[in-house]
């Protein structure tokens, strides 16, 4: 199961009360200040504060092959009957007020564009002055030395990842062992939940 | 999805992307038509500015380990990387927040690498060169290929610029970049019972690389075997600038208990300067890495539920062989395949095709050519060769700023006999009693002091050290009996121990494979 909130707020905040607007008023938003987005994307999981719970995913009895926990399988091509298949796999991405906005690349070279560089654009090609999106957190109020890590969480377990063979070979647990396991977390054995991160600067992105 | 459909979509989706952007700073405005026109859909660019990545200290990536084979000596072993941190060079922080704040870190240590954690770095990713994501048709040896240094061949050997096209998904890192430090601290945790909570050991790391992944490059495609045409990832890794791996501990925040953040020693620790390293990992397209499951002889699946990550064999194939070796100077056959020895002697163009297939791992600013056959070799100190305790280039062990110098003792072996019967070894001198050699000034007395050129270790402290055991009793001994115990020998006393540079040249992996071991038991 996958559930995806996502969260949109139109900046400035201080909006006491939904109100009409009249045409003037409207004619004036340009969405210039940008917008600011938050995103929560829970897979195969719960949350409850920082306690992240994995779903209570179908047991052997609802499947004819038994499948006993909430997995991802994946076959490649060119190698039939085979899966690689991450078991007991759930987690939690999430990103706190990004601000999404639109600006523009400086008007001069950076001087880290070498001729190797060069060639990777089309000829005649003009990096500078280039409108781009934005993403950046605002960070104004942050001391420089501020133990800040909110911008954006990270919580993934995935207890086994092994091979399972046949034409259901995804819902298949063959093989009791572990090739690998992985875990994204905070705290001993993910006790305060998810890994915290920090973002700081902007990442703008073009096209050409 | 087919590569052919993600190129069609990845040309929508930027048009799309750069509709939100205006032609002003000042907010979200269409596109006018002349700003359209400049958009091809070649390439989406990511621009990093003014950038820092910070997981929180207690936060980690977590290998987690499995049941060791029974019987085996093996231990089970999880392995997690704590406080992940993408930051500038110079002073900073340690991991060792306090009350919401990050503590400062006292000594900048070797080079700036006492430091894990700086300030933003102001171009990570330049506007005008960014981390590219594009989609790229390379076809045979025409004028697309040469933006990839020497064009393709398939695995078939096909090299024709229309039959031999492929699509390419590409995630190109930028061709030059600020300095940057990349650290985390670790936790080796060996034998962890996971039902009883308890281990056998705790192992707290530090790891620091400061430099960049400049000119990196990764691609996805299919790969061109018959019968093998599965997910094909080329992985071409550039790695330059200076390295730390330290395990000592402050004292104030010293500690063993599991997850708990560390500040690390700034000065202790194996250092490795002055890298600079180059591993292909694939050619376009007849050589790449897969997954897979293990296999039997017959071809057939061993369903023990591991699996493997392939860089398959290059084919038997002339075209494949006259690109992966690389024909020296005419491509005839009697001028056979470029060597590293080759390589460097006729210094070859930075462009040519050799540096594409070839790889190298420089460890250290070891000057190219300074054995028999070069022009220059250095005959006077100051040599190129590390001075014992150098710090500044190389591969070298450094005390912690607050403990004793230590004793250090290395064996040279100058004389290598493999014939049967004559022992393997058959002379070698202590480095501690050589304080000095310079080499003649013609011939081959030249090289008297080996290839590293002149040095000069009279100001060590050369001393002696009593109830040792004779190292190199080890390995030479006659048969039957022990090694040399409690023996006293010279040795330096110093506070780093610089064992000289190391340079691995012209590397090619015809075939490599990784396979797992931990589902079968």
């Amino acid at each position: 199961m996958m559930r995806f909130a996502l969260l949109l707020m139109l900046l400035p905040f201080p909006v006491l009360a939904l109100e009409p607007l009249d045409d003037g008023t409207l004619a004036g938003v340009s969405g210039g200040e940008g917008i600011a987005v938050n995103v929560e994307f829970l897979i195969n999981a719960d949350r409850a504060g920082a306690t992240i719970t994995p779903l209570s995913c179908p047991d052997g009895s609802a499947h004819p092959n038994g499948a006993p926990d909430c997995r991802l399988a994946l076959q490649f091509n060119d190698r039939p009957g085979t899966w690689l298949v991450l078991k007991n796999y759930y987690g939690l991405f999430s990103l706190n007020r990004v601000w999404l906005d639109s600006e523009q690349t400086p008007a001069t070279a950076s001087g880290y564009c070498d001729a190797a560089c060069q060639a990777r654009f089309p000829s005649g090609f003009d990096a500078n002055n280039r409108p781009v999106v934005q993403l950046s957190y605002d960070h104004s109020a942050l001391a420089a030395n501020a133990a800040f890590y909110g911008d954006g969480e990270v919580f993934l377990n995935v207890d086994r990842i092994s091979a399972e063979f046949g034409a259901t070979g995804y819902l298949l647990n063959d093989v009791t062992g572990s090739a690998l396991g992985l875990r994204v977390a905070d705290g001993p054995g993910g006790a305060n939940g998810p890994a915290r991160l920090r973002f700081d600067g902007r990442m703008q992105m073009y096209g050409y | 999805m087919g590569f052919r459909r993600l190129s069609s979509l990845l040309r929508g989706v930027a048009p799309v992307l750069l509709a939100l952007a205006p032609a002003a700073p000042a907010g979200l405005s269409p596109l006018d038509e002349q700003e359209m026109a400049t958009v091809t859909g070649a390439g989406l660019n990511f621009v990093w500015e003014d950038f820092r990545f910070l997981a929180q200290p207690t936060s980690y990536f977590e290998q987690v380990g499995s049941q060791a084979a029974p019987g085996s000596t093996f231990a089970r072993g999880d392995l997690r990387w704590y406080g992940v941190a993408i930051s500038a060079l110079g002073s900073g922080y340690s991991w060792a927040d306090s009350s919401g704040t990050m503590t400062g870190c006292a000594s900048q240590g070797i080079n700036g690498l006492g430091c894990p954690r700086g300030e933003t770095i102001g171009h990570f990713a330049a506007h005008d060169n960014p981390y590219t994501l594009r989609v790229q048709d390379y076809a045979g040896d025409g004028s697309a290929a040469a933006s990839i240094g020497n064009g393709i061949v398939t695995w078939g050997g096909d090299t024709d610029p229309l039959t031999s096209a492929q699509t390419v998904l590409e995630l190109l890192a930028p061709t030059s970049q600020e300095p940057y430090r990349f650290a985390f601290w670790g936790e080796i945790e060996v034998g962890k019972d996971p039902l009883a909570g308890t281990n056998s050991a705790l192992l707290k790391s530090q790891t620091l690389i400061q430099g960049s992944a400049a000119g990196s490059e990764l691609r996805l495609f299919q790969f061109s075997e018959p019968g093998n045409n599965s997910l094909a990832i080329q992985y071409l890794s550039r790695l330059q600038g200076d390295f730390r791996f330290s395990v000592n501990q402050q004292g104030a925040t010293a500690s063993d208990t599991l997850g708990q953040p560390v500040a690390f020693e700034a000065n202790e620790g194996l250092h490795f300067r002055n890298v600079d390293a180059y591993i292909p990992l694939g050619q376009l397209y007849y050589q790449a890495l897969t997954l897979d499951v293990p296999r039997a002889g017959d071809g057939s699946y061993i369903t023990d539920g591991n699996f493997v990550l392939r860089l398959e064999r290059i084919p038997d194939e002339l075209a494949v062989y006259t690109r992966f070796y690389s024909f020296s100077v005419a491509d005839s056959f009697d001028a056979g395949y470029t060597t590293a020895r080759q390589a460097l002697l006729n210094q070859l163009p930075a462009n040519h095709n050799y540096y594409r297939t070839h790889g190298y791992s420089r460890w250290g600013d070891w000057t190219p050519c300074q054995g028999v056959g070069c022009a220059n070799p250095p005959t006077t100190p100051p040599p190129q060769r590390n001075s014992y305790n150098s710090s500044a280039d190389g591969i070298f062990f450094q005390k912690c700023a607050s403990c004793d110098n230590f004793n250090a003792l290395a064996y040279r072996i100058n004389r290598l006999d493999v014939r049967a019967g004559n022992n393997q070894y058959t002379t070698y001198e202590r480095y501690a009693n050589y304080g000095a050699c310079t080499p003649g000034t013609s011939g081959n007395a030249r090289f008297n002091c080996g290839y590293g050129g002149a040095y000069n270790a009279s100001g060590a402290v050369v001393t002696s050290a009593t109830g040792l055991t004779d190292p190199m009793s080890l390995v030479l001994r006659p048969s039957g009996s022990g090694p040399a115990t409690n023996v006293t020998l010279p040795v330096i006393n110093t506070d780093a121990v610089n064992i000289g540079d190391s340079r691995i040249e012209g590397l090619l992996i015809n075939h490599m494979q990784f396979t797992s071991y931990g589902a079968s038991y």
